[in-house]
């Protein structure tokens, strides 16, 4: 039983034996834990164990930093990722976790950049958050600086310093680095249209220092040298003409089309008027300005509308204020315009006739001064050609123009008539001349006959004698005050208050003007059955006038007539109202079956009264009663 | 007769198992272990669980020495078992199962302290213990095949002969027909061998088939009508003489195979020793000394 101690004892001694007899590195892997990272490789085996590990001691943060001297130089500055470790440097570096072991434990996402290492990942930089190689090429993340040519070449070759921040920022791409960049600060600061070029425009080949700036030819081309740079006569170059002041004279940084050159003082050609507003294209129109134009006459720009035909100069008529408004003294001609003529354009009489085009048309010479010359005559030679005998030149109607004849005629409405409402124009009898008006108006001859203009609204009921009942004065030829007693039929009592439309009815008929419609003012009936209805319904005849009277139909003081009546309208009959016995009653009348108060009535007591004694004392009340 | 006490009360395999089985799930569990030890090793070390849990942490570190310590106790038994002074120090069998549980329990604890990280010399030293652990299982596969006092000393032919016949007349008086007692002499016959089939897997294995053709008897006797508590009984007697006379048969090569056992079992464990005392040595050398985390 001893065997088993024995064996095991010795195989034990000799495996430990096997492995001491082992080179050291393999010995140390047999103890080891587990392998080192390839960065501590060299350090691998059993005699580099204390390399690390202190005796009694675990590992200590002295061993680790006397290899690892830039992080104990960080941690002795309290800056980077290292600046608030204790010595305890395991805790995040593991060890002997193999070859493919993670040294360097470390949580992208919630890695500040900025608090950690004081350059904050911003604008551009932000994506490379994600990708930490794309700056830390190296293993160590402690190779890097903050200065920007630490990842970035500098283009500018040092010209411009180290301090890129000036000029350029994370947000945007170096090429426009011009947001941030003040060229106010330099020399020559940027304006107007300098603004948005791009930097690359003058800063050819990244030269940003030493660019010359002090003339605008060292970035422009000059567009007003001519070849040679020489001035060609007669056509001198502006260059040429000022060969010795600056571009600025004339230009601004706002815009090449400037505006800043005083045409008064630098030229011979004072801009005024209109003049002043005309772009310099519009003269100056050879290829970028190199031509000076001439200015000497206005033909030079302007197209002669007159073809020649005045020899002075243009501005004999016109001025800088316009074409149109010429300041032509017309009086000085044999014409001198007044009234309705001075507000007329020229061309409005100068034009040539069947021109079309008004500025090829201007004719003025021979041009007559007789208002038929422009003006059509619309009397077609009826009233002479003096034409200033009725119109002038203020307007062709003639408001104050006064008929020497008839003035009580044109008196009352007729004044305000105007004149065409009686001078209408001739209906077309013939062929007309072309150069005469097509129609017609008769000023002469005029009858003043009322049918000539107004319409016989009675259609002859009258005859033509209008001034009988109308007159000029009342509108619309209304008769305010007919005077009805003149006709056969004077109005008197009720009559005079009723309207006339109540008997005048308007009727359509056979007049005796013709068959038409009009108010009926003859052969109107005088019977009262005419107008008025028989409400009697023929009780009493056709003779209204034996009882009524023309004030009124009412009959308050009727007394009856026949004498028998006198005996009867006597004591309480005497004091009966009139419908007592006169009751309205529905019946046979003579006008036929209708309503009617009753006048023709029975006499008899028993019509009104009842004979309460039923017949036995005869029919005679009058023996006993009385009324 | 007493029954004997269960065998799963007094089982250090079975109390083993569970302790690691409940240690195993604490740390797994509770401490965080499951991910941390899923934690590839080249970040293992980042993960927040890791200074708890590292070797040289205050669970790991623990587990490491409260299961060295145990693994020592076995030592105990080997001293029990030859040094004369401590015969009196409690059974045995006792012993042993102490040396079973012990023998569970702190590889478990030493396989959660390595927190599956096998490198180096001391790899060797771990799996040399698995080794050692999975023998011990066979051992005691071999062990309870030698029939053994209640003292732990192993029985003399004659006592085992003592005991077989015990138990055929204990059969005899279960009151049995005769043809039930032919029925479980053929049942004898066919589990227990003859001296010309014995064979090392019926060694190792045959009990299996004794269950098999135990059930197989009870069916017979079900059908035979014997009544339930005399054929409960009468099963329990002949599984008990049958187990018994197959140890009684296997009994010379069993005492064979087991002395060849220690030969397998031991050595391995000086290995282990060894390397652990080196491995130990060393931690303390640079300073991984236990409870100073």
């Amino acid at each position: 039983m001893r065997f088993p101690h024995v064996a095991g004892i010795g195989g034990s001694l000799l495996v430990l034996l096997v492995s001491a007899s082992g080179v050291e590195a393999q010995l140390g892997a047999l103890v080891s834990p587990g392998r080192l990272t390839t960065s501590h490789a060299a350090v691998e085996g059993l005699g580099n164990c204390q390399s690390c590990h202190e005796r009694g001691r675990r590992v200590t943060a002295e061993k680790c930093l006397a290899c690892h001297r830039p992080v104990a130089e960080r941690i002795g500055r309290r800056s980077g990722v290292h600046k608030d470790v204790k010595d305890d440097c395991v805790a995040c570096h593991a060890e002997h976790a193999g070859v493919e072991g993670e040294l360097r434990p470390f949580d992208q996402a919630s890695f500040d950049h900025g608090g950690v290492t004081g350059f904050a990942l911003t604008g551009r930089h932000a994506p490379t958050a994600e990708e930490c190689a794309a700056c830390h090429k190296g293993r160590s993340f402690l190779t890097l600086s903050a200065t920007c040519a630490s990842c970035h070449e500098d283009v500018h070759k040092g010209a411009l310093g180290t301090t890129c921040t000036s000029c350029h920022s994370t947000t945007v791409a170096f090429s426009d680095a011009r947001t941030r960049f003040d060229h106010a600060k330099t020399s020559f600061p940027l304006t107007g249209a300098h603004r948005p070029v791009a930097c690359t425009s003058c800063h050819r080949d990244r030269t940003y220092r030493g660019v010359p700036f002090a003339s605008c030819t060292d970035c422009h081309r000059d567009p007003h040298r001519r070849a040679g740079n020489a001035a060609t006569p007669g056509q001198p170059a502006v260059r040429a003409a000022r060969a010795d002041r600056e571009c600025t004279a004339c230009h601004t940084t706002a815009t090449w089309r400037s505006r800043t050159v005083s045409h008064d003082t630098d030229t011979a050609f004072p801009l005024r008027g209109r003049h002043a507003t005309v772009d310099c294209a519009r003269c100056h129109t050879q290829p970028a300005l190199k031509v000076k134009p001439r200015s000497d006459t206005c033909a030079a720009c302007h197209a002669d509308v007159h073809r020649g035909a005045f020899r002075q100069d243009c501005n004999a008529c016109h001025n800088e204020s316009g074409f149109g408004k010429a300041p032509f003294d017309h009086s000085q001609t044999t014409f001198a315009l007044t009234g309705a003529h001075e507000k007329a354009t020229c061309v409005a009489c100068h034009k040539r006739p069947g021109a079309t085009n008004a500025s090829a048309a201007v004719e003025f010479h021979g041009l007559s001064s007789d208002c038929v010359s422009c003006h059509a005559d619309v009397h077609r030679g009826e009233l002479g050609t003096t034409c200033q005998s009725c119109h002038s030149t203020a307007t062709f109607r003639l408001p104050g123009y006064v008929h020497p004849r008839f003035p009580e005629f044109f008196a009352g409405r007729h004044a305000a008539v105007a004149c065409s409402g009686c001078h209408v124009p001739d209906a077309l009898t013939g062929p007309v001349r072309s150069d005469q008006p097509a129609v017609r108006v008769r000023y002469r001859s005029t009858t003043t006959a009322c049918a000539s203009c107004h319409r016989d609204v009675h259609l002859g009921q009258v005859g033509p004698g209008c001034e009988r009942c109308h007159t000029v004065e009342a509108p619309l030829f209304r008769i305010a005050d007919f005077p009805h007693a003149r006709t056969e039929f004077p109005l008197v009592g009720g009559h005079a208050r009723v309207a006339c439309a109540a008997c005048h009815k308007t009727e359509t008929g056979l007049f005796p003007a013709g068959h038409g419609t009009a108010v009926k003012l003859s052969g109107v009936a005088r019977e009262c059955s005419a107008c008025h209805a028989d409400v009697h319904l023929g009780q009493l005849g056709g003779d209204c006038a034996s009882c009524h009277a023309s004030d009124a139909f009412r009959l308050p003081d009727y007394r009856h007539q026949r004498r028998s009546m006198d005996v009867f309208l006597v004591g309480r009959h005497r004091q009966a109202p009139c419908e007592a016995c006169h009751k309205r009653v529905t019946g046979q009348f003579p006008s036929g079956s209708a309503t009617a108060v009753q006048y023709q009535i029975d006499a008899r007591c028993a019509s009104c009264h009842v004979d309460v004694h039923r017949g036995s004392l005869g029919p005679n009340c009058g023996t006993c009663h009385k009324p | 007769m007493t029954p004997p006490p269960s065998r799963w009360i007094t089982s250090g395999v079975a109390w083993g198992v569970l302790t690691s089985g409940v240690v195993a799930a604490w740390v797994l569990v509770a401490l965080g272990g499951r991910g941390y030890y899923a934690t590839p090793l080249a970040v293992r070390a980042y993960a927040p669980t890791h200074p708890l849990l590292r070797p040289s942490g205050p669970v790991g570190h623990t587990l490491g020495v409260v299961g060295t310590l145990m693994i020592l106790v076995p030592f105990l038994y080997m001293a029990r078992k030859r040094w004369r002074r401590l015969q009196g120090v409690g059974a045995l069998p006792t012993w042993l199962e102490v040396h079973l549980f012990c023998g569970i329990v702190g590889p478990a604890l030493i396989t959660l302290h390595t927190s599956f990280k096998f490198n180096g010399l001391v790899a060797a030293a771990y799996w040399s213990m698995v080794v050692v652990v999975l023998s011990g299982f066979a051992g005691r596969h071999l062990y309870v095949r030698i029939p053994r006092a209640l003292r732990g000393h192993e029985l003399t032919r004659a006592e085992l002969d003592g005991q077989a016949e015990r138990l055929r007349i204990e059969l005899v008086d279960a009151g049995v027909g005769i043809d039930i007692l032919h029925r479980v002499e053929a049942f004898e016959h066919l589990v227990v061998p003859e001296h010309e089939r014995l064979s090392l897997v019926d060694l190792l294995f045959g009990d299996v088939a004794v269950g098999r053709r135990l059930r197989t008897l009870d069916a017979d006797l079900k059908r035979a009508r014997v009544p339930d508590g005399q054929r409960v009984e009468v099963v329990r007697l002949a599984a008990a003489r049958a187990l018994l006379l197959r140890r009684m048969a296997y009994l010379r090569r069993t005492r064979r195979l087991f002395e060849l056992w220690h030969v397998f079992h031991l050595p391995l464990v000086y290995l282990l020793l060894a390397i652990a005392a080196v491995h130990i040595g060393v931690a303390l050398y640079l300073g991984y000394v236990p409870f100073r985390w």
